[in-house]
């Protein structure tokens, strides 16, 4: 013993010691898994949050994706934005086209064991119209009413015919009303009961929600039992969990890292089309750039070939339209801006500008790669005797600032993203519409009679035909005029681990219903 | 020591007062309007114009912050506008893991910044101090973000021992306590290191030594416990910095805590959410302070007279 030590106190620190040494080695070593059991449980790691469980007041798409498990949908929209009958089997047109009629599934439980009926979808769809978005992207339908247990007719001011394609919105779940009456509208979020795929069965504010199978679900009993949802929102986070066999799906994956994961055979990377674009939204009325040929010359200037093929590694693709690729109505045939650095000179010349100056407001990390992507269109601009300040604003201040009215509005262009939420051509540039100036998110300002027109008529439209021609017509105006630049349709790219299989990704970057999904 | 305590948490409620003040008008006097931001890109105009009037935001700056208080004084912090949740159940869902992280983590801190401190005083200008020294220089200067994704690269990638994040048991806590307390070890081993060579160099430490007591005794009997006085008062400064500022480790591991809370909360100008925030740390630091000032009175027979 020590000098000095005083006696017996070497043993009760060696036995303090030892016991640390012990709670350490069991709190270290890995929890024991059952040995040769099948995998029936399944981890997503999710980039946003989920701020809710409770689907009509949730906010971030991949979220209301997570959370629509519990809610399930009235119809579904495939990756190739075709609509497939769901809870709704059909539907058919009535008031002139100012009513669609829903004929819901029969026998549909829900997890508080009641049978979804119609008074359940009306009373979903109300709720849902209270949420901001919900309000937003249902602002036409003027009354959701019962015809009978099966039958649900929402009628709109006027025919509106996106409203199928709209009612797929994976934020517009369907909930028991007897369950939200019993809990109350703030306490359902503890309770939720719908139809869907899976129950949640707990939720912890910022980190996870847990989901667990319900078997009575109407389209078969899922084959995995429990799907848990964590919220983790640093991307190197997230691939290291799906490594380290913590997760077994995440979403948002920068493409620079898809050639290191692409050579983990355990891996799969899976990019299914997106709904999201980016464009550069121009001042119109107001700035340096009013004149139509500097923002054809801008549009000429930047190499998007070069973007998609550098900076996404090819994991995106180039935007023709102002509309996404494969939506209702789309066309890629106006684009005539293939990179043509000649061209924009020229365009500058005949303008008569020289010295061409504009700023761009852009909020950092608010979409993939979009500091690298700016930097790249200043470098090409530049090329082309343009000079473009890049303003980098925090997304709530450049919200602001890029909805701000004409008469006060400094914004020359803003980079900033948008989607078709419905899968049609007129949710991604009916915006364009001179009603829609800011507060509304017309935010270039565009005024355009012949647009205008377009835009009534194609609202009104029940032919398809000759509403998707009206909607070509109108991308054709924007790509002449260009209050925007189309710039390419963004990555949505998930990676999954070893042996997931009979899983489906949205356009919207949602989940569609897991009760398929399983392990290999 | 009852009284001291009544002084300190009276002039606590100014400070307070003060800090909800300043937190309202930076929050409003920053560009953003939450109504636009949480009625999404697609909002009506008339939408935006009618949330803000739901959650009160068109009424005169002083007239929402009077009414702010006045719940306030009834214990009522309103509720997020992003979630419509009461905010005091936004926070009390976070604040735990957050208290569990910065406890964790200072104590991650104090062990490892205390042992290399107290290692290279005792033996100066010796490997050991040069060794203890540079380790601390390294972890002070090594982003949390960047240690923290190298320790689950090591202990959850490679090694399989240790989750790479979230909640759930002690384990998923010591990976995130170590990336948090290895930058305040560095600064705990710089203080107590010197701290420590400076009273090993008084009279009393030599008349210690000449009496025959052991090193050792000498070290932790007489030195140590003068010589950790300014380092109670680094950890509780560092105590109270792990509660608002362990955002980026809660971000990497995926922690469900304020500091996350707060960043979205800002970036949604969720009002509310930010006021609760700003005023449960600045209260946490109120008692922080006094714990450091009562466990001075512990360590120094001489403050309690």
């Amino acid at each position: 013993m020590s000098r000095g030590m005083p006696s017996g106190l070497l043993p009760s620190r060696l036995a303090a010691g030892a016991l640390i040494v012990l709670v350490l080695a069991g709190m270290v070593l890995p929890g024991s898994a059952p040995a040769g059991s099948a995998k029936d449980s399944l981890v997503v790691g999710l980039g946003t949050n989920i701020a809710t469980p409770d689907n009509h007041k949730t906010t971030g798409l991949p979220g209301i994706g997570a959370v629509s498990q519990a809610g399930d949908f009235l119809v579904l929209m495939d990756a190739k934005s075709n609509v497939k009958p769901w809870l709704a089997t059909s539907w058919e047109s009535a008031d002139g086209g100012k009513s669609l009629i829903l004929t819901l599934r029969d026998n549909v439980k829900m997890h508080d064991g009641n049978i979804l009926k119609a008074e359940d979808v009306r009373y979903s769809i109300e709720r849902f119209r209270k949420l901001a978005i919900g309000r937003a992207a249902l602002n036409m339908v003027t009354a959701v009413t019962v015809v009978d247990d099966r039958h649900v007719k929402i009628t709109t001011q006027a025919p509106f015919p996106p409203l199928l394609r709209t009612l797929a919105y994976p934020g517009l779940s369907m909930y028991s009303k007897a369950a939200i009456e019993k809990y109350g509208d703030d306490e359902f979020r503890n309770h939720v009961a719908g139809p869907g795929p899976y129950r949640v069965t707990e939720f912890k504010a910022g980190d996870k929600m847990v989901m667990t199978a319900f078997d009575e679900y109407w389209a078969g009993k899922p084959a995995i039992k429990t799907v848990s949802f964590r919220m983790m929102p640093e991307m190197s986070a997230r691939i290291l969990a799906l490594e380290s066999g913590d997760v077994d799906l995440i979403d948002a994956i920068s493409p620079q890292e898809t050639d290191r994961l692409a050579k983990d055979s355990k891996l799969q990377i899976v990019n299914p089309p997106s709904a999201g674009f980016v464009r550069i939204y121009v001042n119109m009325q107001k700035g340096p750039l009013t004149d139509k040929r500097l923002r054809q010359a801008i549009a000429y200037a930047i190499d998007r070939e070069a973007i998609v093929k550098n900076l996404f590694k090819g994991q995106a693709e180039v935007a023709r339209s102002l509309a996404p690729p494969g939506v209702f109505g789309y066309t890629g045939d106006y684009d005539v801006y293939k990179y043509n650095p000649a061209k924009a000179r020229e365009l500058l010349k005949q303008a008569g500008v020289t010295n061409l100056k504009f700023t761009l407001l852009h909020s950092p990390g608010r979409f993939l790669l979009s500091t690298e992507v700016v930097e790249t269109i200043k470098a090409n601009l530049a090329a082309v005797g343009i000079d473009m300040t890049i303003q980098n604003m925090e997304w709530g201040a450049f919200s602001s600032a890029t909805s701000t009215k004409l008469e006060d509005t400094k914004m020359d262009a803003s980079l900033s993203w948008w989607r078709s939420i419905n899968g049609d051509a007129d949710s991604a540039i009916a915006d364009f519409a001179t009603k829609f100036f800011p507060p509304g998110n017309n935010t270039s300002f565009f005024s355009n009679a012949q647009y205008d027109k377009l835009y009534d008529q194609e609202q009104a439209e029940t032919n398809q035909t000759r509403r998707e021609q009206q909607l070509k017509e109108m991308q054709k105006i924007l790509m002449e005029e260009m209050p925007a630049v189309p710039l390419y349709r963004q990555p949505n790219l998930w990676v999954a681990g070893a042996g997931l299989t009979n899983f489906e990704i949205s356009p919207l970057s949602c989940l569609q219903p897991l009760h398929k999904a399983s392990f290999k | 020591m009852l009284r001291f305590l009544t002084q300190r948490l009276l002039i606590a409620i100014p400070t307070l007062l003060l800090v909800t003040l300043l937190v309202f008008m930076i929050v409003h006097l920053i560009p953003g309007d939450p109504a636009q931001i949480l009625a999404g890109d697609m909002a009506t105009p008339q939408a935006v114009a009618e949330l803000r009037a739901q959650w009160g935001l068109d009424r005169p700056l002083p007239v929402q912050y009077l009414a702010y208080l006045k719940n306030l004084i009834a214990g009522d912090l309103g509720r997020s506008t992003a979630t419509r949740n009461p905010v005091t159940r936004e926070i009390g869902d976070r604040y735990p893991t957050t208290l569990a992280l910065a406890a964790s983590g200072i104590v991650v801190a104090a062990f490892l910044g205390l042992g290399a401190g107290v290692l290279a005083a005792t033996k100066p200008f010796s490997r050991w101090d040069y060794g203890s020294m540079i380790l601390a220089l390294t972890g002070v200067s090594t982003p949390v973000f960047w240690s923290g994704l190298i320790l689950i690269l090591i202990f959850s990638v490679w090694l399989g021992w240790l989750p790479s994040g979230g909640t759930g048991s002690l384990r998923h806590m010591i990976l995130p306590a170590f990336s948090l307390g290895l930058f305040d070890a560095g600064v705990i081993a710089r203080q107590s290191r010197a701290g420590l060579l400076d009273v090993l160099g008084q009279d009393y430490i030599r008349t210690a030594r000449a009496k025959g007591l052991a090193e050792r005794m000498v070290v932790i009997r007489h030195a140590f416990k003068n010589a950790v006085i300014p380092v109670v008062t680094v950890i509780g400064m560092q105590f109270g910095r792990m509660l608002g500022g362990a955002v980026l480790v809660e971000s990497v591991f995926s922690l469900p805590g304020i500091g996350r809370l707060l960043i979205t909360a800002i970036s949604q100008r969720d009002y509310p959410v930010i006021q609760g925030i700003c005023l449960l740390l600045a209260a946490s630091f109120v008692l922080i302070n006094l714990a450091v000032d009562v466990a001075y009175g512990f360590l120094d027979p001489r403050i309690r007279q």
